[in-house]
């Protein structure tokens, strides 16, 4: 842990939580973390709930990982808590959910507002990506998002194609339906009761397939603790690769192949079931301040990937089930939608689409406030 | 006397919740339109809210964008046993007999509104009156 940070530093990216969770006065707000949550990231939180003069309430767990894949399941306790909550602010030491089960029947069944931490150092709530306006990030959203659907209706559904290329040998084609794609509640204008955000975080994708066949070569991989006893040690982001990892895809089923990093990933899959090699996920982030090196998947421009599938949270009739979602991701290249472009050489271009740059006015210099950080 | 088909039991549902004031608040909340599709049966029906007033018709529903439609597949005793009050919407997804026709974010606002208006139709508390 870093001391050189006051609490005084990291309060913006308090309130930034807030904020993503439009926190209103006398609602219930529930601060999870566990033990290896730095304790000022906690104490800055409850006082800018307190400030907002929300009821709040912490709990510290012990770190429960992705403790789902073992069919962990929370305690009551922690549950009642969270069930009790109009906002749950969960504070996670690895991009996941601890509890998705609980995530799922929390929002469901009892409305809570959800805001995800995701692996967030003082660092990260000090620094200017995670103080990126919530408004004008639903705003890049929703044109991302506008251009993924594309006019869908429903019923009548329609597949789309995507298509991802890089210089690396990239070239993957896949067919969606529409109505699978996924965002982390940042396409509404704001958070309502049912669903959640990842703090500074918006991605965009797709997390069920028709077909798809090619290959994806990764630059880097994440999300998966096995992935902390790579180099650089202790961060589940792994970057740089000592070899390429490549997912050959056919019919939707990939084979894997590359070094060391490979190695782990294939122990992950093999572990997963007749389904765990499926493409599961296309999805890219929209923050052009995210860092690159240690949050890539939020990083605008970079497009993340996953085998396996969405656990309970997404069932199909074709009853198609693993228990893994297994991540790499492309710091560069290019994506299309239906042929129309969406990045171009690691470029997200709804950046500099017109109208986001007229609505980020409001917040300052568009020039500076729409100019990728990559780092 | 026969049972209601499900088309039936939604629609009372919906007209119970609409009888009170706490129940014509939560359905003023979303304008949507949400296709119910049996995977056992050729009947289809469908669920229509807008500005305020909701009711249930039968037939496919009129097409339209995926922000104010949606769709949700399972057995006719599934449905059953949810709109009856015997199991929770969040349950019946996680053991994969229900099937919301959309990712696991994109319409959990729709999923929670809908699940508090059928618990209201039955008469049941909503979970934040008990918690």
């Amino acid at each position: 842990m870093s001391n050189q940070y006051h609490i005084l530093d990291i309060m913006p990216g308090a309130r930034a939580v807030m904020d993503f969770a439009v926190v209103k006065p006398g609602e219930n707000v529930l601060i999870a973390t566990d033990t290896l949550t730095n304790p000022m990231i906690a104490e800055a939180l409850m006082i800018a709930a307190d400030e907002r003069q929300a009821e709040v309430t912490m709990t510290i767990t012990k770190p429960g990982g992705l403790s789902w894949r073992e069919g962990v399941d929370a305690p009551i306790s922690y549950r009642n808590a969270v069930y009790a909550s109009d906002v749950w602010i969960e504070v996670l030491p690895i991009e996941g959910q601890h509890f998705p089960r609980l995530q799922e029947t929390a929002m469901v069944e009892h409305g809570v507002r959800k805001v995800c931490l995701f692996d967030l150092s003082l660092e990260d709530l000090a620094s200017e990506w995670t103080h990126f306006p919530a408004p004008l990030m639903q705003f890049i959203a929703r044109k991302v998002y506008d251009q993924w659907i594309g006019g869908a209706t429903v019923p009548n559904t329609k597949l789309k194609t995507i298509r991802a290329v890089d210089d690396n040998g990239t070239d993957l084609i896949a067919k969606y339906d529409p109505r699978y794609a996924i965002h982390n509640g940042m396409v509404a204008k704001q958070l309502q009761p049912g669903q959640w955000c990842a703090l500074a975080g918006a991605t965009i994708g797709i997390e069920l397939f028709a077909e798809a066949d090619g290959v994806v070569v990764f630059d880097g991989l994440h999300g998966e603790e096995a992935y902390k006893s790579l180099p650089p040690l202790g961060s589940d982001v792994v970057y740089p690769l000592t070899q390429p990892v490549r997912w050959y895809f056919e019919d939707r089923r990939c084979t894997i192949e590359g070094g060391m990093e490979a190695d782990v990933m294939k122990r992950i899959v093999a572990a997963g079931g007749p389904f765990a090699t499926v493409l599961c996920e296309i999805a890219l982030g929209v923050n052009p301040k995210a860092p690159i090196t240690r949050h890539p998947t939020r990083h605008a421009g970079v497009t993340h990937y996953a085998i396996g599938s969405t656990a309970g949270r997404a069932p199909t009739p074709d009853k198609e089930y693993a228990p893994v979602h297994t991540h790499g991701h492309l710091l560069s290249g290019s994506l299309y939608i239906d042929g129309e472009p969406c990045i171009e050489n690691g470029r997200l271009l709804a950046l500099d689409d017109p109208e986001v740059r007229k609505f980020a006015e409001q917040f300052g210099d568009p020039d500076e406030l729409l100019k990728e950080v990559r780092f | 006397m026969s049972e209601q088909t499900l088309m039936e039991l939604l629609s009372t549902l919906v007209e119970q919740c609409a009888a009170t004031d706490a129940g014509k608040q939560m359905i003023a909340t979303h304008d949507q339109g949400i296709q119910f599709t049996l995977l056992d049966s050729d009947d289809l029906f469908y669920f229509e809210a807008k500005g305020g007033q909701a009711q249930v018709i039968a037939g496919e529903m009129p097409a339209r964008s995926l922000d104010d439609g949606y769709e949700i597949k399972g057995d006719t005793a599934v449905f059953r046993e949810w709109f009856s009050g015997q199991a929770r919407m969040s349950d019946l997804i996680e053991h994969g007999r229900l099937f919301p026709v959309a990712s696991h974010t994109t319409k959990r606002h729709i999923d929670y509104w809908l699940a508090q208006i059928i618990r209201m139709g039955n008469g049941l508390k909503i979970p934040k009156e008990v918690y």
